[in-house]
């Protein structure tokens, strides 16, 4: 030790040093606590999924080992795949126009809702019933009965002479997909809760000011409630377009894809070459590109927020 | 430290050595099924029945239900340790013979040891998979035509014969339609399943598939076309259901056939051994048939299937032991009795006789008719090609379209061929 100086370098790297023992130390006990969820993760989500990628490359069957095919299953998906093709224009037929109703639908019942009445709660939770039931096998089974050509909703429209004879709405090409999309409109709870939150954010006072100023209730919802609401809506867009846009229950069992394919939605159509058919392979390719397309319409929707999502800051 | 493991390593040794020591007396062979309880229940009962017959055999049971069977078995298959017995289907097997896991018995069956007397031919061939025997049918299956004695006596028609004519068939639905009011039949012939298509093509001199499953096994587009014709025009006169209708109840189950609910006076589409579901779901004992002959036909079209096989795995290392437990589950009557027919309508007359003696009324039935169908079978069917439910759902696919009126009959006879032998050749 030749001076004070270097008595202090030496006292700050031990102190350095034993704080780098207690960071770690610190950590560790962190990473202890969720190791749990870490191992869960690593073996049952990173691992799937690299893997998935790398089978996505392979000629792969049930039976035997994966064998290196390069891109080939792209290529074939993407040059002479018809029925991939056609199960992407049904899926983006039915989210275009299913995401749209079903949220016009949540906020329409969740205006209904805002106001506290007798008996709103209970009626908030019936309309929730339907979101919980819907993407059960039990409601696509209703939906079979209801919209086949015995069904009660040719009933009603015979009762009312819209039409002359009984229709097979699910067995019927044209139709068979607006069967879908009506169930995935009636299914609106899950928006309509987050709108309800959402709905009550909003400062009674400028309700109060516009009606002072002398604005309909029409005016008030244009010009108050929506928005200040658009980032409800641009989370509930977001997450109802995830969710339909791999929807597989509801096509499975109500139509399987049918009539001519009209209804053989991205999921279901997966499904059946991958699983069904056993060509693992090729499913985790189709698995893979639906990803990108989820990613680059995610990334739109984004893109476009900031012109219309009207954020108080 | 070492020396810990080291003794434990000495310990594990001599317990190990112990264990060969016993096991060389006795043999250990695993057996592995998939099923329902029930079916778990009778068969470690034959199990139980066979260790008590042969004390130096010893069976370890390995079952499921159908769902995780296959992926086990594959998994099994990959790893090299297949059970010694398999229980199999014949739309699975050709991949395992294509990749030599399954033992070839033929050469104990030639010898003898592989036992089969009072088994008909016909039925010990359902084993065999390109000229080699594979395995042995557990029991067997027809495909069947039932119909409403009721509506039949009511609309004044007698009863179809096995030997109506497909001509036959398609006047008498229509014309059970017209004097009911009701459907003839739900269908002419299934689109989810080829069965119908099969029995015609078959009818015709040709098979679905070629000798090798590489390609369809009929040259002449004009069969194709000429049973969508047929299919179409039954189809028009409002006899059956119309495509929407169709396609609407395509998924449901033998129990919502509209015969089941007297909508139908026949139902064309189902297996021998659904009889009792259809009685059940009705109401009242129906009759049951063949499906129809063709006109002039060239050979004999209409088949058995096997319910199921068991097949014996390549690795086995008591090929014998097996095969005296084969013969064992093929004609013990007590074993027999146990099984029923759970496993298909058993092929070995004695124990079917057995069976049949003490049998419920609906099982009589099945029995009777397959008696009457193994009569009118032909040929037994060669084992689908591995890519064999692809060729299905792109005849389903083409099926769709032609009665959809989307395409004509003669477009899609060339559809299906593209589209079936590109999957067979890449198979």
């Amino acid at each position: 030790m030749n001076n004070r100086f270097e008595a202090l370098k030496d006292v700050s790297r031990i102190d350095h040093r034993i704080g780098i023992k207690k960071i770690i130390k610190m950590n560790l006990e962190g990473y202890a606590f969720i190791l749990p969820w870490l191992i869960g993760f690593l073996a049952f989500m990173l691992y799937p999924l690299l893997m998935s990628l790398y089978y996505s490359f392979t000629k792969y069957s049930i039976v035997g080992n994966p064998e290196w095919i390069g891109l080939q299953n792209y290529l074939t998906i993407f040059l002479t795949d018809e029925k991939f093709w056609m199960s992407l224009k049904v899926t983006f037929f039915y989210v275009v126009f299913a995401v749209p109703l079903r949220l016009a639908a949540a906020l329409a019942l969740a205006m209904l809702f805002k106001k506290a009445r007798p008996l709103t709660n209970f009626y908030r939770a019936a309309y929730y019933v339907p979101s919980i039931l819907g993407g059960s096998v039990a409601i696509s089974v209703v939906w079979r009965q209801l919209f086949g050509s015995k069904g009660a909703f040719n009933d009603i429209l015979l009762s009312l002479g819209l039409i002359n004879q009984r229709i097979s709405w699910i067995g019927t090409p044209d139709t068979a997909i607006w069967t879908l999309i009506l169930l995935a409109a009636w299914q609106f709870g899950s928006p309509m809760i987050v709108f309800l939150a959402g709905l009550k954010q909003i400062p009674k006072s400028l309700y109060e000011a516009a009606k002072i100023d002398g604005a309909s209730k029409w005016q008030q919802f244009t010009r108050i409630t929506i928005p200040l609401l658009t980032p409800v809506i641009f989370f509930n867009l977001l997450m109802q377009m995830v969710r339909l846009f791999l929807m597989f229950t509801q096509a499975f069992i109500i139509t399987d894809g049918g009539p001519l394919d009209r209804t053989l939605v991205y999921a279901l159509y997966l499904y059946r070459k991958g699983i069904s058919f056993g060509h693992l392979g090729y499913g985790s390719a189709l698995a893979w590109i639906i990803l990108v397309i989820l990613t680059v319409a995610t990334i739109i929707i984004f893109k476009t927020s900031n012109k219309w999502v009207y954020y108080e800051s | 430290m070492t020396k810990k493991i080291l003794v434990s390593c000495l310990v594990l040794l001599l317990v190990l050595s112990c264990t060969i020591g016993v096991a060389a007396e006795k043999v250990t062979l695993r057996f592995s099924w998939w099923g329902s309880q029930d079916r778990h229940d009778r068969t470690m009962k034959v199990i139980e029945l066979f260790e008590e017959k042969y004390p130096d055999i010893d069976i370890q049971p390995e079952f499921t239900g159908w769902s995780g069977y296959w992926d086990r078995i594959n998994t099994q298959m990959a790893g090299g340790n297949l059970p010694d017995i398999v229980q199999h289907v014949r739309k699975y097997i050709s991949g395992y013979v294509k990749n030599e896991n399954l033992l070839n018995l033929t050469p104990y069956l030639k010898d003898g040891t592989l036992d089969t007397s009072n088994i008909p031919d016909s039925l010990v061939a359902m084993g065999n998979i390109n000229g080699r025997q594979y395995g042995v049918a557990t029991g067997v299956n027809a495909p069947a035509v039932y119909y409403d004695k009721g509506l039949f006596k009511k609309a004044g028609i007698s009863y179809p014969s096995p030997d109506r004519t497909w001509q036959d068939e398609v006047a008498l639905i229509k014309k059970l339609h017209d004097k009911l009011g009701i459907l003839g039949s739900a269908n002419l012939t299934s689109q989810t399943d080829v069965g119908g298509f099969t029995v015609w093509v078959r009818q015709h001199g040709g098979a679905l598939y070629n000798e090798d499953g590489t390609a369809l096994g009929y040259d002449d587009d004009q069969i194709y076309i000429d049973f969508m014709e047929m299919t179409l025009d039954v189809l028009d006169s409002g006899a059956v259901w119309s495509a929407p209708e169709r396609a609407e109840n395509a998924d449901t189950g033998v129990e919502q056939d509209p015969i089941t609910r007297q909508e139908a006076a026949m139902a064309t589409i189902y297996w021998s051994n659904q009889l009792g579901a259809l009685v059940n779901s009705s109401g009242k004992m129906l009759g049951i048939t063949t499906m129809p002959k063709l006109d002039n036909q060239l050979a004999e079209g209409r088949f058995l299937k096997p319910a199921m096989l068991l097949t014996v795995s390549a690795n086995t290392e008591h090929p014998k032991e097996a095969i005296t437990f084969l013969n064992f589950w093929l004609h013990d009557i007590e074993a027999g009795k146990i099984l029923g027919t759970d496993r298909g309508v058993p092929t070995e007359s004695k124990v079917k006789a057995v069976l049949k003696e003490d049998a419920s009324e609906i099982d009589q039935a099945v029995f009777d008719y397959i008696d009457l169908a193994a009569a009118n079978a032909g040929e037994a069917l060669a084992a689908q090609p591995p890519a064999y439910q692809e060729v299905v759902a792109a005849y389903e696919d083409v099926y769709w379209k032609v009665i959809y009126k989307q395409i004509t009959p003669e477009e899609g006879a060339k559809e299906f061929r593209e589209k079936a032998n590109s999957i067979l050749a890449n198979q």
